[in-house]
This record gives C-alpha cells, structure tokens and sequence, in this order.
C-alpha cells in the first residue's frame, strides 16, 4: 500500500542574483497538494528574494514580489508544522513560478529547496468516488 | 462554470524609507477581491537588537476610513532569529471589496540600515470562475 503522505523536493541550484524558474510536476500517484515549505543552504540569501510568480495547476500560490522568508521557518518547529497550508490538486499537476535572487547570499552558488507536501487523504478519495 | 473562492495576497510595498521618514499609503482593492482578513508586515532590514527588532509604526483605516482597526509597532528580526512561521494578523471586521486601505509608515530611526523596505501583505479571498476546488 502506497503511504498516504510523500514529500516532494524541488531543488534550485542559484549561481547569481536574477531569475530562476520553478518547473516542475507533481507526483500522479498522490491527490492534493497540501503543503509547501522553503529552505536553503544560505540563509543571507533571503534578503529581498522573492517569488516572482508561483502557481500549482494553474492557480496562483504566491503573486510577483512575495518574500520567500514567509514559508521559511525556524528549526525549533516540529517538521509537520513547517508547511505553508495549500490543498491543491496533484495528480501529475504543474508547479510553475521564478525564483528571483536579489543578490545578497554569502557566497554563490548556493542551493534553494522547496518542498511540498503530497497526501491521499480518506475524505479525498471519498469526494473522487 | 461555477464560482469558488480563493486566497489572495496583495502586497503593498513601501520603498525607500530613510530615517525618520513618513510615507503614506492608500491603496484601493482591486474587483476581483471579495474581501481580505487580515495583515502580514515583513521589513527587510533588521530593527535594533537592543530596541527590542522595533522598525516603524504603520497605522492603517480600512473601509474607505469607517474603521481605523490597526496601529502598530512593526518589529522585525534577522533571520537567523525566526522561529516560528509568519502568521497572518486577523482583523475582526474584514476589508470590504472595493474599498480604500490608508495610513501611513513611521520610522522610528531604529533600523539596523537605510533605505530599507516594509511589505504590507494583505490576506484576501477573491472570486475565481472555474471548476476547481479553493486552496488553504
């Protein structure tokens, strides 16, 4: 039996200030996307970094000139309650944006990790059938 | 086709605060927005350690000016000491769409470097015609 939860990791590898785009699919074998959360190797970085766009199957997540620090969090929280909250279709959807760096990590390249958080919940597969 | 409901963040920045300085906002929601719940500010430079990370006073009316919910010190602290996530600031009374947000951002000469910014993150629900489920 497959588990009911998968964390999905997208990775940017940022060599400069400037725009990097977010591409990618969500895994088909899970139904919504429930979380998103950020981290990098630089936390410097952050400064004035935003999203330029981000959307998962078309629907817009964050606008142009959302800070990627507000889904960063401290270590002191508990793994599970990291996550920015979303409830998404999954199912192999797209998750598109840009990683826009505004050029003030500590040293270049420096990797970016977002993650996001796929579920089968019961109530989503009740509502599928 | 049916219309659902879905989460919006606007964002109002204010650029190029120098000490001391005062700028004014005024902002109008756009159509699509039914209406926001609440704030999020984000500075980008750290307030004074010693001053308790305080940056600025941001005082907002809402509602074409019929409620003034919102006088506050603006705190902000380096990354490095963010524990726990953004939360958004809920108002009691919502914003109503099409309505005017107004105010005005107060330096109060605490940051750690200037000219810095302060984003105003408005959490809002807007209308969208389609057939898929709303997000969080």
């Amino acid at each position: 039996m497959r588990r009911p939860i998968k964390y999905q990791i997208i990775k940017l590898v940022v060599t400069a200030a400037g725009s990097f785009p977010i591409n990618a699919e969500t895994d088909k074998a899970y139904r919504k996307v429930t979380g998103i959360q950020f981290n990098s190797t630089d936390s410097n970085a952050l400064k004035d970094t935003v999203f330029s766009k981000f959307e998962i199957d078309s629907n817009e997540i964050f606008p142009d000139g959302f800070e990627v620090k507000l889904i960063q969090t401290g270590l002191d929280l508990s793994p599970n309650e990291r996550f920015y909250k979303v409830d998404e279709r999954a199912e192999g959807s797209t998750v598109a944006g840009s990683y826009k760096d505004a050029g003030n990590a500590s040293a270049y390249p420096y990797n970016a990790y977002i993650y996001l958080r796929l579920e089968n919940r019961v109530d989503d597969a009740k509502a599928g059938t | 086709m049916q219309k659902q409901e879905r989460k919006k963040w606007e964002i109002l920045l204010i650029d190029s605060i120098a000490s001391g300085d005062m700028k004014k906002i005024a902002f109008k929601l756009p159509a699509d927005i039914i209406r926001c719940n609440g704030f999020v500010f984000s500075g980008n430079v750290a307030g004074s350690s010693t001053k308790n990370y305080v940056l600025g006073r941001v005082s907002l009316f809402i509602n074409n000016r019929k409620s003034q919910p919102l006088n506050y010190i603006l705190q902000s602290k380096p990354a490095s000491l963010q524990k726990r996530k953004y939360k958004t600031l809920r108002l009691e009374e919502c914003i109503i769409a099409g309505s005017y947000v107004q105010g005005y951002y107060q330096d109060l000469a605490l940051a750690t470097s200037f000219p810095y910014k302060v984003r105003i993150y408005l959490d809002c629900i807007r209308s969208v015609t389609d057939n898929k489920v709303s997000n969080g």
